[in-house]
């Protein structure tokens, strides 16, 4: 078995703000997450949350979808700049990144 | 009419204490120790990192040290800005559920609590307007940026004015991504921002701006801005989140 990756993508999103995602990827999953930026976030101690619900996430749209709208629906954390599908979409740019999409 | 307190409070070669004190008012004014207040302030040669920014990735550290340029952290979201002498800083701290800004929606907090910077501006001949997400712009080009929160029992919104800056060391003390300036058709972090001395081709000081912006939040809020210190438990909160945040690596740079 392999070691793990390290994957990175800038995202600007449609919001306007930017969203910089640096993970480290095991076995098609994330291992560990840092998800950075300057977007709005309240309450803003909720980031370090979402990025501890993301360890040992599938790196597939349709899980992380499942897992970021559980986060915002759990921690009633609004966003300003970015919207939550931009959270996956920022995630899934690391990884076409790496594939050399 | 109502009356907001008016807060010239400073530490301009310790932004370390600066930010300690952009958060101490708005916990006094949410807990009700503390009137609504206005703040004004400076700092030297400081970059301000927004609380979701990487410092590894947003600053040129070898610029900074080459200047003389501090790194500092704050407690709300948005991008990193450079403060130096020519930079006036202002700070809106309301009780929640003000009238001004009844709802908790950041993005009317931002749109609302600006428009005492740009009529303040206005009034000074500057063609400002605010521009979305957290902007004012004149013609295109930034002026001045703003960020906030709504915590503590608070709604708080802040921004820097670029007045005087000095745009050189902007541009090398901040790494702006490509990506960042690809939509906005150009090159670098210094042609898409102005001052107000290169708007009003004029020598201009902070203070004139200053009071053009207690002006402008005068007549947008009808409100009156009386003149007060910070209390004594500001300044107890103020001292003690110096020491237990804002003067750590740990809060400033590891993210």
């Amino acid at each position: 078995m392999g070691g793990a990756t390290s994957l990175s993508a800038d995202y600007k999103a449609h919001g306007g703000k930017l969203l910089r995602v640096r993970l480290r990827e095991m076995g098609e999953r994330i291992e560990s997450v840092k998800l950075s930026g300057d977007f709005f976030l309240i309450p803003e101690d909720s980031l370090p949350k979402l990025e501890k619900m993301l360890e040992d996430v599938p790196l597939k749209e349709k899980e992380l979808k499942l897992l970021v709208d559980r986060f915002f629906r759990g921690t009633s954390a609004v966003a300003l700049g970015v919207a939550p599908d931009d959270f996956v979409r920022a995630i899934l740019a690391a990884k076409s990144e790496e594939l050399g999409y | 009419m109502e009356t907001w307190r008016l807060v010239d409070a400073e530490y301009r070669d310790d932004p370390f204490m600066n930010m300690s004190v952009e958060e101490a008012i708005p916990r006094a004014v949410g807990d009700g120790k503390a009137p609504n207040t206005v703040r004004f302030w400076h700092n030297s040669n400081t970059i301000v990192l927004g609380c979701f920014q990487s410092a590894t990735l947003e600053v040129n550290f070898d610029a900074c040290k080459e200047t003389g340029t501090t790194v500092v952290r704050r407690f709300t979201g948005g991008g990193a800005v450079y403060h130096d002498a020519g930079n006036l800083n202002y700070a809106i701290s309301l009780r929640k559920g003000h009238p001004l800004v009844p709802d908790a929606d950041l993005q009317l907090v931002f749109k609302k609590l600006s428009e005492g910077a740009v009529e303040g501006l206005r009034g000074l001949g500057v063609n400002a307007e605010f521009q979305p997400i957290n902007d004012i712009q004149v013609e295109g080009k930034k002026i001045s940026g703003a960020a906030g929160s709504i915590r503590w029992g608070a709604v708080f919104h802040h921004g820097c004015i670029l007045v005087a800056s000095d745009l050189a060391i902007l541009g090398r003390v901040l790494n702006v991504p490509q990506v960042k300036l690809a939509d906005r058709h150009v090159a670098s972090v210094q042609k898409r921002v102005t001052t107000v001395r290169d708007e009003l081709g004029r020598d201009v000081t902070t203070r004139d701006v200053r009071d053009g912006i207690v002006r402008g939040i005068e007549k947008s809020y009808s409100v009156r801005l009386e003149e007060g210190a910070l209390t004594r438990s500001e300044l107890s909160t103020a001292k003690e989140l110096y020491d237990t945040k804002y003067s750590k690596s740990t809060w400033n740079l590891e993210k």
